[in-house]
């Protein structure tokens, strides 16, 4: 098993060095020098204690290696555009524990909605509740998260003002309701439609009719043989998951106007601050990679076969 | 030994004019249509069929394993067995699933399935498989159960029980998985054990240890079971009864005696010439012309008449009766009424019986 993890670690460092080289020449290749903006405002012998300080003046090599420093130790550099030489990591600062939290709570919630909607639509299989599930799950896959945001705050915030509009500071975890609610609209969609998949394959198997034949009871029958074994697909959509929340929390950020990374994304990109969008797409990147270190962990913990093969499926 | 005349007098399981249809996008499949079938204590009973006549529907119904579209539409399962040092007999269709689960299956009715690749759960390991109905209907506590279960792998012929427990389903060959699911199946000392052809999977050698296995396991715990196979030869080897079974139907019983050496039914005749013997050098094999009978449809007169080149005009028109040939055995086929023409089985059939009665052994 630790074989496979240190694995699975090795494999994430070296995708994280990969993505730092491509976001280091596109860095490279940006036209400009980073002090263009500043122009008249500081002096030839400045810029050139700023090259020094920022091994500017030296080799490629080295400037990547102090790059992958700078990045990993979390120091981004400064945002020109949207706040003048403001730190990024300062920006990104209760930023980015925000962002995490809301994208938390929509996977959970969504994790635990869409595994028991597809449950119980595999359990009922062609009946009519496994069709009104089906029709559920395929409506929030299809309509965009805005759509669910803006309809819910036009219900609970506007009309019945069980919530604030807009996000609010003082009451943040309130605040934080709904944008969680649209985001996992589209996990609780894509995991309930996979597990119901899955568990309807899973349930039919021998092993299932096996346990069943031991006498055991219809909830442990359901979770621990049937449950656990269909997660290890169910599994595999982690990944695309936290991307497809990515992208609508973007959105559904600016909407309600949340002071999370992803409206701070879309404020860098209207206003060009390259250095601050290719510090998000750095951490973005990130997300996903330690989500997948966590997902190919749980993958060894479900499934002996790929635990004792060390990664390949047996 | 499946031919000593042992009688087997006591009745632990029942299955009356039991009828099972699946309800389908084509339309509706009478799967199961009136089968009887007795069960004795300390008896094998095996049941023989081609693919699709309904053996596992039969057996699983016995044990409350239904499909959804599954309907039982009429017929009954009776059990007796001990309660209280009282005897007791239910009739398990009329039980609800949850109380048959709790009570009967595992602990009374245990099964053997035909496929130990896919039988074992792959995500949870041996020990912890073997130890769950035990832990659940003995209410043993983690060590104890750890006990019995290594000693359970060790009753079925696992050499390394220890290491076996704490191994996962795809590290151990497809024999030794078998005789987990065995264990498992005897772990809550059952009455019956339904063995659905547990070792059609497996490879020659690995059979035979398998059916020693199930007949050693019998004697110790005086158990009955049910035996379903394709398989002739097997059931040569461990049957003390047989039921042939064809769309749905049991076409013939009786001792496996009667059901070798006196066959009534061109069904089992044609079962038995399909049989390959050791001598039979180059000689074609027998098989049966056509294809198993479409339960889609309704079936009139006898199912098997198409492919019956005995078949008499009333086998397309009238299904026929049981005709009782002697207290164990019976079969249904006009060929037994008294106004029917005198049919023998195929010559070729009748020589081998002849052969190998002098021989003693069918196969
Ligand atoms: N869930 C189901 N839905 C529809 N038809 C079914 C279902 N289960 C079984 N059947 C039908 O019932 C009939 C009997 O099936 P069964 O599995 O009992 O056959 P079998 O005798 O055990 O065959 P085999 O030797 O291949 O195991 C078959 O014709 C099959 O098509
Ligand atoms: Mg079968």
């Amino acid at each position: 098993m630790w074989k496979y993890i240190l694995k699975r670690l090795g494999i994430a460092v070296v995708t994280i060095l990969i993505i730092l080289l491509i976001l280091f020449v596109l860095l490279e290749f940006m036209p400009g020098t980073p002090f263009d903006m500043t122009e008249g405002n500081i002096t030839d012998e400045q810029i050139e204690v700023l090259y020094a300080k920022y091994g500017l003046d030296k080799p490629v090599l080295y400037r990547f290696v102090l790059y992958v420093k700078n990045m990993l130790s979390g120091d981004f550099g400064v945002s020109y555009v949207i706040q003048n030489n403001m730190p990024i990591s300062q920006m990104l600062e209760g930023r980015l524990t925000l962002s995490i939290k809301i994208g938390a709570q929509a996977m959970l919630i969504g994790t635990l909605f869409g595994l028991i909607l597809g449950i119980f639509a595999a359990l009922k299989h062609n009946t009519p509740l496994d069709s009104g599930a089906t029709l559920l799950s395929m409506i929030g896959a299809s309509v965009p998260s805005y759509v669910f945001a803006l309809g819910l705050a036009y219900v609970f915030a506007f009309k019945l003002k069980w919530v604030p509009l807009l996000y609010n500071s003082k009451k943040e975890f309130i605040s934080t309701i709904l944008p969680t609610i649209a985001l996992s609209f589209s996990p609780i969609a894509s995991i309930a439609r996979y597990s119901r998949t899955e568990m309807i394959e899973v349930m039919d198997s021998d092993y299932i009719q096996l346990a069943e034949s031991k006498g055991l009871s219809r909830f442990v029958v359901i979770v621990r043989h049937g449950l656990r074994n269909a997660m290890i697909t169910i599994l595999t959509i982690m990944g695309p998951m936290l991307v497809s929340l990515m992208t609508g929390s973007t959105v559904v950020e600016s909407i309600f106007s949340v002071p999370g990374v992803g409206n701070l994304f879309i404020n860098a990109l209207q206003v060009n601050d390259y250095n601050v969008t290719i510090t998000l797409a750095f951490i973005f990147s990130a997300e996903y990679i330690l989500m997948m270190l966590f997902v190919d962990v749980m993958y060894g913990i479900i499934d002996p076969r790929i635990r004792v093969s060390g990664g390949k499926k047996a | 030994m499946a031919y000593t005349e042992t009688a087997y007098t006591e009745k632990i399981l029942e299955i009356k004019d039991l009828s099972i249809s699946f309800q389908t996008s084509a339309g509706t499949v009478n799967a199961i249509r009136g089968v009887n079938l007795d069960l004795h204590r300390g008896e094998t009973l095996a049941i023989v069929g081609e693919s699709g006549s309904g053996k596992s529907v039969t057996v699983k119904s016995i044990m409350g394993i239904t499909s959804k579209n599954e309907h039982v539409n009429h017929g009954e399962i009776l059990y007796t067995y001990e309660e209280n040092g009282e005897k007791v007999t239910r009739n398990l269709l009329s039980l609800p699933r949850k109380q048959i689960i709790r009570h009967y299956c595992g602990q009374r009715i245990a099964m053997v399935f035909q496929d130990p690749m896919t039988s074992l759960n792959p995500t949870m390991s041996i020990g912890k498989q073997v130890m769950e109905g035990i832990r659940k209907h003995r209410k043993m506590n983690r060590k104890d159960a750890w006990n019995e279960a290594v000693n359970l792998l060790t009753q079925v012929g696992i050499v390394n029980p220890e290491h076996v427990m704490k191994s996962y389903a795809h590290q151990l060959s497809g024999g030794m998985r078998q005789r987990v699911v065995i264990a498992i199946a005897i772990g809550c000392n059952p009455d019956i054990l339904i063995c659905d052809e547990p070792t059609t999977a497996l490879d020659v050698t690995i059979q035979a240890r398998i059916l020693e296995l199930i007949q050693k396991l019998q004697k110790q715990r005086n158990l009955s079971i049910i035996y379903i196979t394709h398989d002739l030869g097997v059931v040569a080897k461990v049957a003390n009864t047989v039921a042939i079974m064809y769309a749905g139907k049991i076409v013939e019983k009786g001792t496996s005696y009667e059901v070798f050496y006196d066959p009534k039914h061109p069904y089992t005749w044609g079962l038995l010439s399909a049989i390959p013997s050791l001598d039979s050098d180059g000689e074609r094999l027998y098989t049966i012309p056509g294809s198993p009978a479409n339960l889609l449809h309704e079936v009139k007169g006898d199912a098997f008449a198409p492919r019956n080149r005995y078949a008499l005009n009333i086998d397309f028109e009238e299904e026929p009766p049981v005709f009782k040939i002697s207290d164990t055995h019976e079969a249904s086929t006009w060929l037994l009424h008294p106004d029917a023409p005198e049919v023998h089985p195929p010559i070729g059939l009748q020589k081998r019986i002849q052969q190998t009665l002098q021989e003693g052994l069918f196969i």
